[in-house]
């Protein structure tokens, strides 16, 4: 099976362990949501499995082959970090010329059809973007090239919500027609939650947990019902967040729901970024 | 590495176009301006492609690194292509700014008492020595004195890149501290004037005016040297250099 | 077609509710073309794989077929199968409950039909 594979990667700033033997696979034909408060490790392990960094212990492989210094590998990732990396002077079109020289397989065409639905001018320097379109641009270059791996550290950044909703439907309708790898590396979920199919998320640079967004998902539910009732109810379960408005009570259970659940309790599915902000809490972790 | 020069060579292009527009139009205009003035004893001579083309090389090279780091590190490119990329893109530099420089002297020449660097260094050997063999000498001292300064300013770019934020004040103080105000103090006081005859020393191997004569050719054979140090010494600095935010 | 992701059914469930219920309601006529996994991805926003475990449930039950390298088609009888189906999960989901209820209030058999009864003539 072709993937990205880490095995026990670490990275150590002086005393800081931003990444601690983090073992995971990106596999073939995938999307994939890496979850994590800032500060978990996303952008370092991103960083690292593209060289832009040199892991402290640990090994990445690409497809079988170790990754670090080695082109051929690396050529089949394109990473778009929040870092602005093209030079200031260097307009759009050019990132364009330049990925296509470097990457080959650039999808001019497609691209420059991006920039008008985005309302992107690419004849404009790229220092001279907004923050909206400095994401977008650089989206607009993931889309276009032909890359087996697509890593996207925040991808909607500054993005209105619309222009965050064309980058959904822009990123399936390519991802129908060119199954490949996609990771989006994120602390705002709620929205991406239903285009993913795996989801890791990494916590103090540690991988808390790695499963299937239906299996996360669906390793809890919500109940509501009046106050009283539902403190009965979570009295010994394990609850990941609690919220009350008036006499009502919704709380997030860790779990599956009982059979024998009071009739006059609702229950719900688990909202991934509720579980998500109580997973990464304090202690909260203990919970998996 | 073909493709990193490429991205190398085009990114130079302008710029090189630049300070050689600059160069011209300052050489013509001070050799139509000196040679109207001129009068029956009035002696003038224009120089100065050698020395901007040398001076611009040097800052080539202590700006080429960091962004263009930053930008491969981005496609993918391996730190050794960026290197070998960016040697064989110094090089032809250095070649075509050679033979640009000379080519534009000989023109000039033409029109004005121009007179190049090397010209002016070597002007004895000017009226002894074989012209063809001349030309190939001055093609290779102005080469290697831009290829060296290049790699001192890449070498230099990478070292302040690699440091710390304290490495970088402590060099900042120390290196010109040292060279410019310890070492001479310390060489009036204790060391006897060995500093300056070392200086001295060092000016006469740079410039190939050495006792038994002058050799134009020592100084192109300790620019390849240094250069090829240099070149090792930014290899070690760049083959564990990280994108920094 | 509609999705609830707070609902507590899963994504992939309701996709294969939802083309069901075009499907019976004759939306996707029997021997026509259902929507890609494409299509349903791209307008419900939902990862393609997820789309294609709803579709695959009825394939599986008999609804959809696949045609190779054309998609997915409506199988003949599509509507009768659901019927079916429905009506046994009809019986299953309601009548079943129903009774369960009617014992608990002591409803007897004549009571509950006489009930029926006047439910129909409402």
């Amino acid at each position: 099976m072709n993937a990205i594979t880490c095995t026990q990667v670490s990275k150590n700033f002086g005393d800081v362990k931003a990444l601690d033997q983090v073992s995971l696979s990106f596999e073939e034909g995938k999307i994939y949501g890496l979850l994590g408060r800032n500060g978990a490790g996303k952008t370092t392990l991103l960083n690292c499995i593209t060289g832009r960094m040199f892991p402290t212990g640990g090994e990445v492989y690409v497809d079988g082959e170790t990754a670090l210094e080695n082109e051929k590998e690396l050529k089949k990732i394109f990473y778009m970090g929040q870092q602005e990396l093209y030079p200031e002077e260097m307009t759009v079109n050019k990132v364009f010329y330049w990925t296509g020289q470097f990457y080959g397989g650039f999808d001019l065409e497609y691209a420059q059809n991006l920039c008008q639905k985005f309302g992107l001018d690419p004849k404009k320097k790229t220092s001279k973007l907004s923050t909206g379109y400095r994401s977008i641009y650089k989206l607009i270059t993931a889309l276009a090239v032909d890359a087996p791996y697509i890593l996207l550290d925040e991808p909607v950044l500054g993005l209105d919500a619309g222009h965050r909703e064309m980058f959904y439907r822009e990123l399936l309708e390519n991802y129908a027609e060119k199954p490949r790898t996609i990771v989006l590396s994120t602390h705002l979920i709620e929205e991406a939650a239903s285009l993913l199919e795996e989801v890791i998320i990494l916590h103090n640079g540690r991988v808390m947990c790695h499963k299937t967004c239906e299996e996360l998902l669906h390793s809890g539910y919500t109940v509501s019902g009046k106050q009283s009732e539902v403190d009965a109810f979570i009295a010994g379960k394990k609850v990941l967040s609690q919220q009350s408005i008036g006499g009502l009570k919704t709380a997030v259970i860790y779990g599956k729901p009982e059979e024998d659940m009071p009739q006059t309790l609702e229950t719900g599915r688990m909202d991934l970024q509720k579980l998500f902000v109580a997973m990464t809490e304090e202690n909260g972790g203990e919970l998996l | 590495m073909k493709l990193t020069s490429k991205y190398y060579l085009n990114s130079l292009r302008n710029s090189f176009l630049m300070a050689f527009g600059i160069i011209l139009g300052l050489s013509l205009s001070f050799g139509i301006v000196l040679r109207s003035a001129q009068s029956e004893n009035l002696d003038y001579s224009i120089s100065g492609f050698e020395l901007t083309f040398m001076i611009f090389t040097l800052v080539t090279g202590l700006v080429s690194f960091r962004e263009s780091f930053r930008f491969f590190q981005q496609n993918g490119i391996s730190r050794k292509s960026q290197f070998t990329g960016w040697a064989v893109s110094l090089l032809v530099l250095s070649a075509v700014e050679a033979v640009v420089a000379i080519l534009s002297g000989r023109v000039l020449g033409l029109f004005f008492n121009y007179r190049g660097i090397f010209n002016q260094l070597y002007q004895t050997l000017q009226t002894s020595g074989n012209p063809a063999l001349l030309l190939v000498q001055e093609f290779l001292w102005v080469c290697m004195a831009c290829l060296v300064l290049g790699w001192a300013g890449f070498s230099f770019a990478l070292l302040y890149y690699r440091l710390s934020k304290m490495g970088k004040i402590l060099v900042s103080i120390l290196v010109p501290g040292t060279l410019f105000i310890l070492l001479p103090m310390a060489d009036q006081h204790f060391l006897g004037g060995s500093y300056a005859w070392l200086l001295e020393k060092a000016g006469m191997l740079i410039t190939g005016y050495l006792p038994g004569g002058i050799y134009p050719m020592v100084p192109v054979a300790a620019a390849l040297v240094c250069s090829a140090v240099l070149a090792v010494l930014s290899w070690l600095m760049m083959r564990r250099a990280e994108v920094r935010s | 077609m509609k999705l609830d992701t707070a609902l507590e059914t899963p994504i992939y469930l309701q996709i294969a509710a939802g083309l069901e219920d075009g499907i019976f309601m004759g939306a996707y006529p029997e021997e026509t073309q259902a929507p890609s996994t494409t299509e349903l991805s791209v307008s419900l926003q939902i990862n393609p794989a997820t789309v294609l475990k709803g579709v695959n449930l009825l394939v599986e039950e008999g609804i959809l077929y696949k045609k190779r390298g054309v998609g997915m088609f409506v199988s003949k009888g599509a509507q009768e199968k659901i019927r079916e189906k429905r009506q046994n999960a009809f019986y299953e989901g309601y009548i079943r409950p129903l009774i369960t209820e009617a014992k608990k209030l002591g409803l007897k058999e004549e009571q509950l039909l006489k009930l029926l009864e006047r439910g129909y003539q409402e």
